[in-house]
């Protein structure tokens, strides 16, 4: 059985087997779409058959309308100034405001930038403490979630399905007239913010007086950390998510958490983490050892060095055999546990020999919602030390402050009728986001008065008889606690959009919640109450913790600048009182079924709040790389001559074809889209929540309604109310195909053919010819540098215990390549000379051993540089548009392979190949190093993506942006009434420095260049020169592990330089002289020998 | 069908080859003679003068104004050569080409042009040849000595004939138009001026000029000329003129002569000049026919005596000569007229094509009748006062309503328009000028309010500067409130309310996939705002005066030197080694890539 297969890189299973149609995409820039289906012979467009005549009438049309547009008037344009401008705004310059976006439980410290009064892009917010200027995908798409035209532009009454809009002096009315104390209850999801807290505390106090605000106040997590909060309350009297410091850590265990992509604070822990994973410098470097158990890949598994698998119902039994093991070599009891299966056992215990050899030193995080884990996660951490060192509670995160329970009681308050109001804030979704959310749909209805404050509609506000809308975020003031004495504050920086264009408009939920208590503490009267009312908590709660302002206008005035504000703290000591032999016997119990089918979070559709963001439906899953919908992850096996999924499903996956099957779990069936996943464990199966939403925008206008399948009521209760992320499962076989695969793993794939372990090139097994027939011609010409073409350098890797071996083979490969290039008919170094050793000459780093694939520079792309949501529908067709992509890559053996992310983007060639086949020069080459586009020049004969060894350059197959004269040519997403991103509101999204693409044009990463040029013209501005460092691109920026460094690399102090000097670095793709701009830094692990061997 | 060279377009048989090369060659000769007598024939009527205007326009234009008499950012350029005549010729040349460094080196006449022109330096055009510089200053005489006006006077005005004296159009709309036609030829109120010189010929001009400044004064006197007018036309009074100067008078006299532009000339052109040498074309075309004529004959002549020869050495393959329409007219030609229409089509259609958007000489009618002219021009405002943006942004920035109120404060009533353009500021932005002080909660006002707030304004200001009585001061500002009303709202946009921003039009629009950044040409290119938008301060209504193509960028970048000495461009190493060492006299925009598609594009 051909189980390890350690030297090569792959990205799936067609690649490894030479399917011939792999090797035929892997050769062609455009890849036929998969053939014609029945439902593709529908389109219209498809089934067009063109002959003379239509030609004719087509060239007769075009140059008729040609004449009567050129003949028309030009059109006249006004120029609206301000009446009185204000102060700091001048139009054309960018300004930028410290805020802080806040979504339930998640949150980044963000700068907005704001041109003409209108947010356009999200930047993170480098004095922040807790998220370090990092960014997630989420923070960068939810800019456009400002924009939607599904938002409620005033208060609703819902009216049997019906929305009637109405008035907020209405909406008061009706609510207070209902409101008469008795059981008044709000619904959240974790609320982070103190004056949030302090608005519900006062409106508790006015309808539910000697209540306290936990009575009122139910929070739940969608996706929970109950048992944390509960095994923490237990082991140490703190109800709360302690702060890991994951860059103390020199070993980290990870117990199905996905701490890098979902869990709790991802943007703090992936900065933190990559703080001991990073290699500097390669001498001196002490990497951190990272083991992930899970079962199926989490974005976190897929960073780790080791994987091991275990089925989820045996988690608890793998943390009690850790345990156990580290209770016998450090004398204590050890506790009753379920037997594991030796080999895993014998895997645990050797990670418990790291980690006691690294105690104070080491962390151990767990994902389980089952309190009796946590308790064992806590002792172990406990037992190594850990305490004081790794983990602490002095700034604790309060993160996730929902538990299970609270609300379930309240569904039972609610159907018993003894509910008399409930208030459901932004964000909470219950009737979605419940395992027994029916339940829940149920209940509602008994209550006297239920009023949501969502933004969108939401299956929840489809039950609730009132929606007083809120704010979003950017549209708010408000402040947030993510950590104890760390506080964010949140300010607009735009108007309320709708009540600025005369419609009743939107209203913050504290500011309401306030209204409906009579509160004294709001100035109604103020122009901005909330303001007022945040800035009174704060002149109470903030200003006396700190020494350096004594008037408290400053305090606010600098705290609203920096964005950012750090209380001291009482530090917090703690000691283990858990009772872990109760513990052990709460754990879940392995389960004998065959199949078991575990249920995550997506780093991009988190739980579902971020449905109707398609900037976020069209980031691929970083790990399955999907896009508009979850799939159910099915593992795959090398049977010894091919390779199986799970029921022999998805045999056609690479014709962009899935089979549909039907999921069975907690007695409930959902057809679901399967996907084969290395690394999945055999035996097991996953799929993510979020997905399958039943209503997310206004009619006409939603765009994440019914994508994916919704499996929240598969989830289950444990003893203790905390819901199971797992469950039992039966997979049917194919019950149907998918014909809209929307699966991007094989699209512009590039690079990697065909060559064996032994060296040899593998032969097509019906010809018995090598593949790539071509450039082996090629090869025997360019006189037998044969490794050119075929293996070609797209990944390294290595391990840092043998990294001397990496070290030499890239050296080798790198002069190999070199000695390639020196061949060169091109006179490169003359122009080295002459112009690109002039000024500037742009060039980036990145490095792969900090790209953790979370996906922020893809979403922080696509925001800067107006990149068109082309849909399900153009993705599946091999369309999407999207600049800078990230390749997965597998390597290491197929059960548990280990993956590297590389963020691919137009290399910048100084020798560009795509260059020298434009017919109308429409892209050249600038003695920056820029390869640029003019996009006007292009006629799309896309010969130059064809010739793009990177497969970076993306085509305008249709007017994805609207800005054709005619609308025939618009896609529709999600059957809009409009093309997405025809509506004025999306369009204020749009960059306005960079052109909008129309049709027919080919379009790719430009480095940023505008903002290349503004950082030139400030520079010139203030007459100095400009920094090595000083650019920075929007991929950059996002980045919460800093692994991409933009910068001029004719400045030898700067830091990409540095980067780039380094041994580890090397260009993709070197041995074909393209002379590339951006170089990468190999892939680096630390393996544990005792578990490799 | 089969692939054959290009050359089958002009060879029939191949089969016949020793014809075929005989007749090609002749072919070749008729082709080539008759290319040569094409290009002499239209080559070189008035290189120089032609060659100097576009010279004069890339390079001098956007300082000297084009007129040759007024100044503009540099001095009016006509009679330079005389001015320059007690130096050597080389002085004025070195002169224009680098005028910093003759001012340094102390050259008398150097210093005292730049002593008169505010010590503002002649911008370097080293590139200049001799030849370019003897074809501007060729130029510039020809515009200034086709002027109109005797030169003797001492005039101001006056246009080259030929061309609309523009100064004297916009006195004559402003002066005379409500009476006197503008065709010239016939009556309204008053009578045609056409030909009013002459009928006053017999009398001295100053006559002429009384009569337009005070016609009543002259009748009372009993001139005879004028008791004439008088007879015919009373009790019709003309309208004292009072205020025009002998110039204007001048100017407008002038604009009657030639009230329509004779000459073909756009707006924004220099207008053409009357050709100092006589046209030769006609000698040309004469000679090219002749000499078709002689090539026509020859070759029948050729033909002829080949066929006679064929025919004596017996060989019947040779046909006949085709005679001389059969020569002219044949496959060939034919051939070669249509690749040549088509080749002439297409660089038409191109060429057009590229000025088909261009919005050259746009001039809009804009909702307030802002003069740049009386702001920039006579209050010599600096421009980036109220185009703020321009210093630092991509945009200029139109100004906005308090930008204007700094002035207008104070200044509430205009010196041309009076209330009628400055209350549209007042009603937009909330301010009263009755009472000195903004109104508060404008924004809640309703319409009528408003009204009657500016209305009393206007009415109180007819009376107090004696336009009006009290009740055509109602009048008036009934009248102006419409105007204030149209230029405030937008009853299309659904914009109904008069409080809020003015909708300007914009005049200067790059297309969308154009970046264009004022900041860069300003503060960093350290341009003047007139190289562009031309002498904006004499211009009462702006139009674009560039036409703004992408060939008209691409060309300054390419002659405009670098702002080098800025610390920004220390990293170009080279160019500042090559500049030092005398290698490279300056740095040119597109020297440092400039002209690169990704500098304004993306």
């Amino acid at each position: 059985m051909m189980k390890k297969n350690n030297k090569k890189v792959w990205v799936g299973a067609e690649q490894l087997t030479n399917h011939p149609a792999y090797v035929k995409a892997a050769n062609n820039e455009f890849t036929e779409v998969p053939p014609i289906t029945e439902q593709l012979k529908d389109d219209s467009i498809v089934d067009v058959t063109s002959n003379r005549r239509d030609f004719l009438k087509y060239l007769g049309f075009g140059v008729g309308t040609a004449v009567v547009a050129a003949g028309c008037d030009i059109p006249v344009r006004k120029s609206i100034p301000y009446v009185n401008k204000p102060e700091q705004i001048v139009p054309g310059v960018a300004t930028y405001y410290a805020s802080s976006f806040v979504s339930g439980g998640d949150y980044c410290a963000v700068l907005v930038k704001t041109r003409e009064g209108r947010p356009i892009k999200i930047e993170g917010n480098s004095f922040s403490k807790v998220t370090k200027g990092g960014t997630s995908a989420r923070a960068q798409a939810s800019v456009l979630s400002l924009y939607d035209t599904s938002r409620f532009q005033g208060p609703v009454k819902i009216n049997a399905g019906s929305n009637e809009e109405m008035s907020w002096a209405d909406l008061d009315k009706a609510v207070m007239a209902k409101l008469k104390g008795g059981n008044v209850r709000i619904i959240a999801n974790t609320v982070m913010s103190p004056s949030s807290k302090a608005a519900m505390r006062a409106f508790a106090e006015r309808y539910a007086p000697n209540s306290k605000l936990e009575d009122v106040l139910v929070m739940y997590d969608p996706i929970s950390s109950s048992a944390i909060l509960e095994a923490n309350e237990e082991s140490f009297g703190q109800k709360v998510v302690p702060d890991y410091h994951f860059d103390k850590a020199k070993v980290i265990v990870s117990f199905d958490a996905d701490f890098l992509g979902t869990w709790i604070s991802p943007i703090e822990y992936a900065a933190d983490y990559i703080v001991n994973r990073r290699i500097d410098d390669v001498k001196k470097t002490k990497m951190s050892r990272h083991y992930q158990i899970e079962s199926h890949v989490s974005l976190t598994g897929s960073n780790a060095d080791h994987r091991i698998l275990v089925k989820p119902s045996a988690q608890g039994a793998a943390i009690a055999t850790l345990y156990n093991a580290l209770a016998s070599k450090l004398g204590f009891s050890s506790v009753s546990a379920p037997k594991m299966d030796a080999k895993t056992t014998k895997k645990i215990n050797a990670i418990a020999k790291d980690l006691l050899a690294n105690r104070g030193t080491s962390l151990v995080v767990s994902g389980s919602n089952n309190k009796g884990e946590q308790i064992l996660i806590n002792a172990i951490n406990a037992a190594l030390g850990n305490y004081g060192h790794t983990l602490e509670f002095t700034n604790a995160s309060l993160q996730r402050q929902g538990t299970d329970q609270p609300i379930q009681r309240l569904i039972k308050d609610m159907k018993s009728g003894s509910v008399s109001a409930v208030f459901i804030m932004d964000g909470a979704n219950p009737a979605y986001d419940l395992p027994n959310s029916s339940e829940f749909v149920e209940a509602i209805k008994k209550v006297g008065l239920s009023v949501s404050f969502a933004g969108l509609p939401t299956e929840t506000t489809a039950v609730c008889q009132y929606v007083a809308p809120t704010h979003h975020y950017l549209e708010s003031w408000g402040d947030v606690e993510p950590k104890r004495g760390h506080l964010s504050l949140i300010q607009p920086t735009i108007q309320p959009i709708f009540a600025a264009v005369g419609k009743e408009g939107t209203r913050q939920a504290e500011e309401s919640l306030l209204i409906w208590a009579g509160s004294e503490m709001l100035d109604t009267r103020a122009e901005q109450p909330y303001l007022e009312f945040v800035k009174q908590v704060w002149r109470g709660n903030m200003f006396g913790s700190q020494g350096k302002y004594t008037d408290f206008q400053a305090f606010w005035d600098a705290t609203l600048h920096d964005g950012v504000f750090e209380m001291a703290q009482d530090s917090v000591e703690v000691t283990f009182a858990g009772d872990v032999n109760k513990a052990a016997s709460m754990i879940r119990k392995p389960g004998n079924s065959e199949l078991e089918v575990s249920f995550f979070e997506t780093v991009n559709m988190g739980n579902g709040t971020y449905a109707n963001n398609p900037w976020l439906q069209e980031m691929p899953d970083p790990v399955h790389r999907g896009v508009w919908g979850n799939y159910l992850a099915i593992p795959i096996k090398w049977n010894g001559e091919d390779f199986e999924a799970l029921n022999g499903l998805n045999k056609m996956e690479i014709y962009s074809e899935a089979d549909i099957v039907e999921l069975t779990a907690n007695q409930v069936t959902n057809r679901i889209s399967a996907i084969r996943q290395f690394g999945q464990m055999a035996g097991t199966v996953a799929t993510a929540l979020g997905y399958g939403r039943s209503a997310t925008g206004k009619r006409g206008k939603e765009l994440g309604e019914q994508v994916g399948t919704n499996v929240y009521p598969m989830l289950t209760f444990d003893a203790n109310g905390n819901i199971q992320y797992y469950a039992e499962a039966t997979v049917s076989n194919k019950v149907a195909t998918d014909k809209e695969f929307a699966f991007v793993q094989y699209h512009h794939s590039m690079g990697l053919t065909t060559k064996g372990d032994d060296g040899e090139v593998m032969k097509d097994t019906k010809t018995g010819k090598d593949f790539n027939i071509d450039e082996k011609a090629i090869m025997i010409l360019a006189d037998g540098f044969q490794g050119g073409l075929v293996d070609r350098s797209v990944l390294y890797h290595g391990d840092i215990n043998e990294i001397d071996e990496t070290l030499e083979k890239i050296k080798h490969k790198r002069a190999e390549a070199a000695e390639l290039n020196s061949k060169t008919l091109y006179p490169y170094e003359e122009y080295k000379e002459k112009f690109y050793s002039q000024g500037q000459h742009w060039a980036m780093h990145i490095d792969m051993n900090s790209c953790i694939g979370c996906g922020a520079c893809q979403v922080a792309c696509v925001a800067e540089n107006n990149v068109p949501v082309v849909g399900k529908h153009e993705v599946f067709r091999h369309h999407e548009m999207t600049w800078l992509r990230i390749d997965r890559y597998f390597y290491g053996d197929y059960e548990t392979p280990n993956v590297a992310f590389q963020p691919m983007l137009c290399q910048h060639c100084d020798n560009a190949p795509c260059e020298n086949v434009c017919p109308v020069a429409a892209t050249s080459h600038s003695s920056e190093g820029l390869n640029q586009m003019a996009y006007n020049r292009c006629i799309g004969t896309r010969y130059c993506a064809n010739n793009c060894p990177y497969k970076v350059r993306r085509f305008n197959w249709l007017d994805y942006t609207t800005a054709d004269l005619f609308p025939i040519n618009e896609p529709q997403v999600a059957d809009e009434d409009l093309p997405f991103g025809a509506d004025n509101l999306t369009r204020m999204v749009l960059n306005p420095d960079v052109t909008i693409r129309s049709r027919g044009v080919i379009e790719k990463c430009s480095f940023c260049v505008q903002r290349i040029q503004e950082g030139k013209l400030n520079a010139k501005k203030e007459n100095r020169e400009l920094g090595g460092n000083e650019v920075k691109t929007a991929c950059q920026t996002a980045c919460p592990t800093q692994a991409i460094v933009f910068g001029d690399d004719n400045q030898k102090d700067s830091h990409v330089v540095e980067r780039i000097e380094r041994p580890l670095t090397y260009r993709v793709l070197e041995e074909i002289n393209v002379q590339s701009s951006i170089f990468y830094g190999a892939r680096v692990t630390n393996k544990n020998e005792e578990l490799e061997a | 069908m089969e692939r054959r060279p290009l050359t089958f377009l002009f060879y029939k048989q191949p089969k016949h080859l020793i014809k075929m090369v005989s007749k090609s060659l002749f072919n070749k000769t008729w082709l080539i003679l008759s290319l040569m007598v094409f290009s002499v024939a239209t080559g070189f009527a008035q290189a120089d003068v032609k060659a100097g205007k576009t010279l004069f326009r890339d390079n001098c234009a956007s300082c000297h104004n084009k007129d040759m008499k007024t100044k503009l950012v540099g001095p009016g350029l006509a009679g330079v050569q005389d001015r320059w005549k007690d130096f050597p010729k080389e002085d004025l040349y070195s002169w224009i080409r680098n005028a910093p460094k003759m001012i340094e080196s102390g050259h008398k006449k150097a210093v005292e042009v730049f002593e008169a022109n505010n010590k503002l330096p002649m911008t370097a055009f080293e590139s200049l040849s001799d030849d370019d510089i003897s074809n501007i200053l060729a130029y510039i005489d020809a515009i200034a000595s086709g002027k109109g006006v005797g030169g003797g006077a001492k005039s101001t005005g006056g246009a080259p004939s030929g061309g609309v004296n523009k100064e004297g159009k916009k006195l004559f709309r402003d002066n005379c138009a409500a009476c006197h036609n503008k065709d010239m030829k016939t009556k309204m109120t008053g009578p045609a001026l056409g030909g009013v010189q002459e009928r006053w010929a017999d009398y001295p001009k100053e006559d002429l000029y009384a009569w337009i400044r005070n016609s009543q004064d002259l009748i009372d006197k009993g001139h005879p000329r004028a008791m004439e007018v008088w007879n015919e036309y009373k009790p019709v009074q003309m309208t004292p003129f009072q205020n025009l100067s002998d110039a204007d008078i001048e100017n407008i006299l002038d604009y009657i002569e030639h009230p329509v532009e004779a000459a073909v000339s756009t707006p924004g052109e220099p207008l053409s000049p009357e050709e100092p040498q006589k046209d030769n074309t006609w000698l040309y075309a004469g000679l090219a026919i002749l000499l078709l004529f002689v090539a026509l004959v020859l070759s029948q002549i050729n033909g002829r005596l080949r066929y006679n020869a064929a025919l004596k050495s017996g060989d019947s393959s040779v046909l006949p000569p085709p005679g001389i329409w059969g020569t002219i007219w044949n496959r060939n030609t034919r051939t070669a007229l249509i690749f040549a229409l088509f080749l002439f089509g297409s660089y038409k259609m191109v060429r057009d094509a590229v000025l088909l958007s261009s919005q050259r000489g746009y001039q809009p009618v804009q909702p307030i009748n802002f003069s740049h002219k009386i702001h920039a021009g006579d209050q010599h405002i600096d421009c980036k006062f109220c185009h703020d943006g321009a210093r630092r942004s991509k945009h200029s920035v139109i100004p906005s309503g308090n930008t204007c109120m700094l002035c207008h404060k104070a200044i509430k009533y205009g010196s041309k328009d009076g209330t009628k353009e400055l209350t549209k500021i007042y009603a937009s932005v909330g301010f009263d000028p009755s009472e000195g002080k903004y109104i508060e909660n404008y924004d809640q006002l309703s319409e009528e309010d408003i009204e009657k707030i500016f209305t009393k304004w206007i009415v109180s200001q007819a009376i107090e500067k004696g336009e009006a009585s009290a009740s055509e001061a109602q009048q008036i500002a009934e009248k102006q409130w419409k105007g204030i009303k149209t230029a405030l709202t937008n009853p299309d946009n659904g914009d109904f309310k008069i409080q809020g921003p003015v909708e300007w039009i914009k005049i200067h629009n790059l297309p969308d996939h154009v970046f264009y950044s004022h900041a860069q040409h300003v503060t960093a290119g350290k341009l003047e705002c007139q190289t562009c938008h031309g002498p904006i301060e004499e211009m009462d209504v702006v139009e674009q005066y560039a036409p703004l193509t992408m060939g008209w960028c691409v060309n300054c970048h390419r002659q405009t030197d670098v702002q080098f000495d800025n610390e920004y461009y220390k990293s170009y190493e080279l160019l500042h080694k090559e500049l030092k060492e005398g290698k490279r006299e300056s740095v040119k925009v597109a020297d440092i890539g400039g002209t690169e598609c990704q500098k304004c594009h993306y």
